[in-house]
């Protein structure tokens, strides 16, 4: 009969080790997480607020909007996401080669353009998705996977280009072009 | 006794030298360990634990996350329902709408 035991812890320990750092390991991923999409909710709101605000053409106001987003959310201001390792962009890529991020009207808007109960969606939208390996807990690929959505509509001021054409028509018009001239501010 | 006969009868014979028990007892138990870790791991694979574990955060906190309510749909999943952006049915609208003012 063998009464040496000393094996015993570390075959319990072995036993044990696997399901304790899943579990740990889980909670780091899910907090790095939590901690990204917060970050990528602030970023889709400056990218938004960058869009906001007038300029002299739409492309201004889009450079504007792609520039604040890429800067917090891609590295070098390219495609490439920033922390790859905690949350990847998701989605197909909607605005130019950016993956996950769209700028200017949102989906619904550009499939019914016109419908002002719509109006509201123009701004920018960021969507990523992050891996959560949950080792023999986990069923297919798919069901590791979370993927949120953050998206922030504050609209977009009229441009120059846009106030200007839009004085145009009314002169055109006939319209009462010297008072509507008074009225600029911020554009139009 | 042939040469060859004596070597078969020690190759046959109880050897009293003992040094590879451990090894051999160790691989044993590796294998013991692995297959029960392997068993347990179908075992909960076929049984959806994850993904119930992951359901609230890919679900619920996701709407959450963009509507601001963990019941709200969007226009992609079957809504508008709760949406703090569209007016009709059980949405409600943030901010004033411009045609009723």
């Amino acid at each position: 009969m063998v009464t040496n035991q000393e094996g015993q812890t570390t075959i319990e320990f072995s036993l044990t080790f696997v399901l304790i750092m899943l579990v740990v390991l889980f909670f780091i991923r899910l907090s790095l997480f939590f901690a990204y999409s917060s970050y990528a909710q602030y970023a889709t709101f400056m990218a938004s607020r960058a869009y906001l605000s007038g300029g002299a053409v739409k492309s201004d106001q889009e450079t504007r909007a792609r520039f604040v987003i890429t800067q917090m959310v891609k590295e070098g201001r390219g495609n490439k996401d920033r922390w790859p390792v905690i949350a990847e962009a998701a989605g197909g890529k909607n605005d130019g080669d950016l993956t996950g991020i769209l700028i200017g009207p949102g989906d619904q808007l550009q499939q019914e353009d016109g419908q002002s109960n719509l109006s509201w969606q123009v701004g920018v939208r960021y969507r990523f998705k992050g891996k959560f390996h949950l080792g023999p807990f986990g069923g297919d690929k798919k069901s590791d996977e979370v993927t949120l959505t953050s998206e922030s509509w504050l609209g977009r001021e009229t441009t120059d280009e846009e106030c200007f054409q839009r004085l145009d028509e009314m002169s055109q018009a006939g319209g009462d072009v010297s008072n509507a001239r008074l009225l600029i501010d911020n554009g139009c | 006794m042939s040469g060859n006969q004596k070597k078969i009868n020690n190759f046959f014979s109880l050897s009293t030298k003992q040094s590879g028990q451990a090894v051999t007892e160790y691989i044993l138990m590796i294998a013991v360990i692995v297959s029960f870790y392997a068993i347990l791991a179908r075992v909960f694979k076929n049984s959806d634990i994850g993904p119930s574990i992951l359901k609230p955060i890919q679900k619920d906190y996701a709407n959450a996350y963009q509507f601001g309510h963990p019941e709200a749909k969007g226009f992609d999943s079957g809504g508008p329902e709760k949406h703090p952006r569209f007016e009709g049915g059980d949405n409600f609208r943030l901010f004033a709408n411009p045609r009723k003012l």
